[in-house]
């Protein structure tokens, strides 16, 4: 399945007792963008930590069955964790710089993985910043705290910061939800950038978002994913009912 | 009694208390500086002791007093960031945190002359180290230690959780990430906690008397004997050897906590505005 960078296989996820994620299949197409929909509490972040394995920092987790990465079952015990999470990173909600300047921000996942070479690290910095179209309006100001910056452009350096250590995909929740409509077009405009050399999952409540973005989608509801589709099918001619009620409005 | 009234009878209780501290403190800090003030000379704070005391100045207890906090810094920083670090960082609410948790605070609930005595054993005499800044040192740290175990607990506890999030999304081990990031993010409050104790370990002579000693001479290495100018002070009041002298040394020591106390109420603000 070379076409694929994930798969899950009856994946269930539980927190203690509470049954969050229910005998998940999916497969998520290499170079493509996906959106993970659904109201609220419906476990898509849940989902999104399983696949670089963020959830086990969290106490009394437990889950069964499998997700594929590079044909290995990343839930295994015996997984390399720092490895799978430098290959699938994550972008988080609200922009979350480090209280450092722009260059050290790119320049930390780098640097903890041993690079010291200053012209290397110079060279990852304009690369990252180029790919998320910061380089022109920062290449002067690489000094200057990260905190300084602009909700967009720090949701913009925090992705810059991810690319710095070279991942395949890129797993974002709700990127946008603390920006103004505009940066989220913008940073829209910058997923079907990332696609074409990176594998991009993107959690999102707006499903206008969902559609203008993703090729595929997949419908969550109560921890069972409902439907997973071509974006366009999952919009225009949904199987389930549903999924027709969700994308509908009708409830979510 | 109607409510209201209560309230009223509350309130004002509660604001002559205030005020009467507020006043017992300036009043301390006035008769103080008011005695011994005059008596603080540039001679009487670079001259040596003479004639134990009666005479001189206070310079060997001021050496002895800050090798006393530096050694004592050096033993009870790396332990109580330690333990701060491994409580908040490496383990889950539990048991184990519990019990630790459990032990600092009684250790801080240690009568200090308790802990005087427990040092002159176990250093003092049992490991021969005798009367030095070495036991002085290790004595204070164990007092000194629950207030920085606390401090630095608060202090990395207020780090954002989402750099961690970050760290570990980038690949970064927990050490990397306590390293980089939490650890610098927190270095302000841990310093307030450093601060504080250096101001409690100043005026501090229970602890220090029974296991620093009480030599006026200027303590080279740390197996020498010293007195601190608390001890001093002490000695001077207490046996009546030079009452000009005893507040003199009790000005200099004020006015130090002063400004220590001072410096780390201002380091705590520019904590909590960092944070916010
Ligand atoms: N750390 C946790 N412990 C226990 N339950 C959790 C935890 N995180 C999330 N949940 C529960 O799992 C379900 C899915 O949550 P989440 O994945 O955050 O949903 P979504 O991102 O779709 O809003 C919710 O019912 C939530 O209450
Ligand atoms: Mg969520």
């Amino acid at each position: 399945m070379p076409e694929y960078a994930l798969v899950a296989e009856h994946f269930n996820l539980y927190y203690g007792e509470f049954h969050a994620l229910k005998d998940l299949n999916l497969s998520v197409r290499k170079n493509t963008v996906t959106a993970l929909i659904g109201p609220s509490g419906c476990g898509k972040s849940t989902l999104l930590r399983s696949f670089n394995r963020m959830n086990d920092l969290i106490q009394g987790v437990r889950t069964e069955g499998a997700i594929y990465f590079e044909g290995k079952d990343i839930t295994k015990d015996d997984v390399n964790l720092v490895q799978l999470r430098q290959k699938v990173g994550m972008v988080f909600q609200r922009p979350n710089p480090f209280p450092l300047s722009i260059r050290d921000n790119i320049t930390f996942g780098p640097r903890v993985m041993g690079e010291k070479k200053r012209s290397v690290l110079d060279g990852i910095v304009e690369d990252s910043l180029k790919r998320v179209g910061l380089w022109e309006a920062l290449k002067d100001d690489l000094n200057k705290n990260a905190l300084a910056l602009s909700d967009e452009q720090q949701q913009r350096l925090c992705i810059a910061r991810l690319l710095a250590v070279k991942p395949e995909i890129v797993l974002m929740d709700e990127p946008c939800s603390a920006l103004d409509p505009i940066a989220t077009l913008r940073i829209e405009e910058l997923m079907l950038e990332l696609k074409r050399k990176f594998t991009v999952v993107v959690v999102t409540h707006n499903m206008q978002q969902a559609a203008r973005v993703s090729d595929e989608t997949g419908l969550m509801y109560l921890g069972e994913l409902i439907e997973f589709d071509k974006t366009k099918k999952i919009f225009t001619n949904p199987s389930e009912k549903i999924t027709e009620d969700y994308v509908t409005g009708k409830f979510g | 009694m109607t409510p209201k009234r209560a309230e009223h009878i509350a309130l004002g209780l509660m604001v002559s208390g205030a005020f009467l501290a507020l006043a017992i403190l300036l009043f301390i800090i006035a008769v103080i500086m008011i005695k011994g003030l005059p008596h603080v000379t540039l001679r009487f704070l670079l001259d040596n002791p003479m004639d134990m005391g009666r005479a001189g100045g206070i310079f060997s207890t001021i050496v002895s007093t800050i090798y006393l906090l530096v050694v004592s810094l050096i033993i009870a920083i790396p332990l109580g960031v330690g333990t701060a670090i491994y409580l908040t960082e490496y383990t889950v609410e539990g048991k184990v945190t519990k019990i630790i948790r459990f032990g600092t605070e009684c250790l801080a609930g240690v009568p200090s002359i308790i802990l005087g005595l427990f040092g002159f054993i176990l250093f003092v005499v049992k490991m021969g180290f005798s009367w030095c800044v070495l036991s002085g040192g290790i004595s204070l740290a164990i007092m000194i230690l629950p207030v920085i175990i606390r401090t630095s607990e608060e202090a990395i506890k207020a780090v954002p959780q989402s750099y961690r999030d970050v760290n570990e999304v980038l690949g970064g081990s927990k050490w990397q990430g306590v390293i980089r990031l939490v650890l610098p993010n927190a270095a302000p409050g841990i310093l307030t906690g450093i601060i504080l104790s250096v101001g409690r370990g100043i005026g501090e002579t229970a602890v220090v008397i029974f296991t620093l000693g009480t030599s006026l001479r200027t303590p080279f290495s740390i197996f020498d004997s010293g007195r601190s100018m608390a001890v001093h002070f002490y000695i001077l009041a207490q046996e009546g050897i030079s009452m000009k002298n005893a507040y003199a040394t009790a000005a200099v020591l004020v006015f130090s906590i002063l400004i220590i106390n001072i410096f780390s109420y201002y380091m705590m603000h520019r904590f909590v505005k960092g944070r916010t």
